[in-house]
């Protein structure tokens, strides 16, 4: 359990960081809700008054689901859910490559530890950060909602939104994991994470605004569907599934790999 | 001049694989604005799909995505981010490797000045992020031509390319004021890339309440809006002058700084 107990220290400052981080941003955007919620009720009565017709093009028939807060947060939860694939990202590329970028491999390997434990009490300590952020955040969040005048909403759908954050890292860290032990050499988990979250984000982002929908299984950020939480109130099972499948998938690859491989000495 | 070369050499796969990036997404936007343009309902479902609040998001309002122009200027925020993304981080590595990579010991022992170092690195970087900003015009160019009938807007174009050169630029010279005169190396693409992600929510939040007017001073993105210079036509040179004049200060210290500093060897 001393490497678990090691790593939890390690990252203490870090998570500190990221948690504070996510929070100021959520903090950010929902400070925009009061201005909105003024906003919104002029735009509302202006699209009352327009015949049917006109609303169904301009696609002002959604957005009036839209102007709750619920609809408001959805908008902008892209946003959040980037910067918490980022800290799994950096997260995941780094906790098995960090001994090799330190040189510090052959101190950890040559302990009397299986190869087997030191990945999963790392991977684990790794997962009880993630955990630590996404309940401190949500925590934080609802009580910033109640400081924006969210009003009253529906909490499960709220809830649903955040499960979607939770998706999203634990996709992005097992992924990162599983890549940091494909490469051959990392210098530093940071360009790699960085650019992995924001590619696929850019991309969901992109085939958002084009209407394409087959990139739903190509990049995290899609594989829920806000706007469907809002109106619907479900998740698309398909994608949950797929997205738990890949999960399991790259953490299994990802342990065979790295209790098989030769570890170069470090020079 | 040995290093100017060693370093044009050792970004060129960057280099490709940056146009590769950026033309396959400007060939699939294409794609796409071919079904949008001949295909009225198909723009109704797009319009269905992205109510209001969420154009703001993306800083569509305003902007027709049926005409080519409207379009290419929803696209536009993307490209912007991505070369931002590109050239801040090559800014930041290509001094900052120096010292990450345990090399410094060795160009800095050699009989050239720091300041003959310094400029060597900063004019291959510059060579090497106008080359993608010239792989993104003429991929533009092509992918237009071959879904639009060959129509190729090329005054927009143009306008939207010098755009981004100049934010290129901008992040160019943070990127290398972030490695030559904060102290931190290790920390430099990171603290790049923060500041890249920093200026792209500011701009979201510009484009979403008035509330955050004030921001449109401090986000090079929504120094140059799509929207606002396809109503004006051109540049706003304001904002021109003043991503030169940043980057040139920048740039100025960085020198001082470098060139008296501790090296983290």
């Amino acid at each position: 359990m001393n490497v678990l107990r090691y790593e939890l220290r390690a990252a203490r400052v870090s998570a500190i960081l990221w948690i504070c981080t996510i929070v100021a941003l959520v903090a950010l955007f929902m400070s925009i809700y009061p201005a909105f919620a003024n906003d919104a009720t002029a735009v509302l009565n202006v699209f009352k008054n327009m015949p049917a017709a006109m609303r169904n093009i301009t696609g002002a028939d959604a957005d009036m689901k839209l102007f709750s807060f619920l609809g408001f947060f959805a908008n902008i939860f892209p946003f959040i859910t980037l910067i918490g694939a980022i800290e799994a990202a950096v997260l995941g590329f780094g906790i098995l490559s960090k001994e090799s970028i330190a040189k510090t491999t052959d101190f950890l390997l040559t302990k009397p530890k299986t190869r087997r434990a030191i990945y999963w009490q790392k991977t684990g300590a790794s997962v009880i950060m993630l955990l630590a952020t996404q309940v401190v955040v949500v925590a934080a969040a609802i009580l910033l909602s109640r400081w924006s005048n969210a009003g009253s909403y529906d909490m499960g759908q709220f809830m649903m939104l955040w499960g979607a954050f939770v998706l999203i890292q634990f996709f992005m860290f097992t992924l990162c994991v599983l890549l940091s032990q494909l490469v051959k050499k990392l210098r530093s988990p940071v360009p790699p994470a960085l650019g992995l979250s924001f590619g696929l984000f850019l991309l969901a982002l992109f085939a958002l605004v084009i209407g394409e929908n087959s990139v739903r299984w190509l990049t995290p950020f899609r594989f829920i569907d806000y706007k469907k939480i809002i109106t619907d109130g479900t998740y698309d099972m398909g994608h949950i599934v797929y997205a738990l499948v890949l999960i399991a998938a790259f953490t299994a690859v990802s342990y065979i790999i790295y209790t098989r491989k030769d570890v170069p000495a470090a020079v | 001049m040995n290093l100017f070369f060693y370093e044009l050499k050792s970004h060129w796969k960057n280099v490709l694989v940056w146009g590769v990036v950026i033309a396959v997404f400007m060939v699939i936007s294409m794609v796409k604005f071919q079904v949008l343009a001949s295909d009225a309902a198909a723009s109704q479902a797009l319009l269905k799909a992205l109510p209001p609040t969420m154009q703001a998001v993306f800083g569509m309002t305003g902007l027709n995505v049926a005409t080519i122009d409207g379009y290419y200027g929803v696209c536009f925020i993307f490209l912007a981010v991505m070369l931002a993304i590109q050239a801040g981080m090559t800014g930041a590595d290509i001094i900052a490797k120096e010292e990450t990579l345990d090399t410094a010991e060795f160009l800095y022992v050699k009989p050239i000045s720091r300041a003959r170092i310094l400029t060597a690195k900063l004019l291959a970087g510059l060579i090497i992020i106008a080359a993608v900003g010239i792989a993104t015009y003429v991929a533009t160019v092509l992918a237009i031509a071959a879904y639009n009938h060959g129509v190729v807007p090329q005054h927009t174009v143009v306008l939207f390319t010098g755009a981004l050169a100049c934010i290129q630029l901008l992040f160019y010279a943070l990127g290398i004021f972030a490695s030559a005169a904060i102290g931190l190396p290790k920390k430099a693409v990171s603290i790049t890339a923060a500041v890249v992600f920093a200026c792209y929510i500011a701009y979201v939040l510009w484009g979403m309440s008035s509330q955050f007017s004030w921001m449109h001073y401090i986000s090079p993105f929504a120094f140059f809006a799509a929207k606002d210079m396809l109503a004006a036509g051109s540049l706003n040179q304001g904002w021109v002058w003043l991503c030169i004049l940043v980057s040139i200060s920048v740039v100025a210290v960085s020198y001082a700084r470098y060139l008296r500093r501790d090296f983290k060897v």
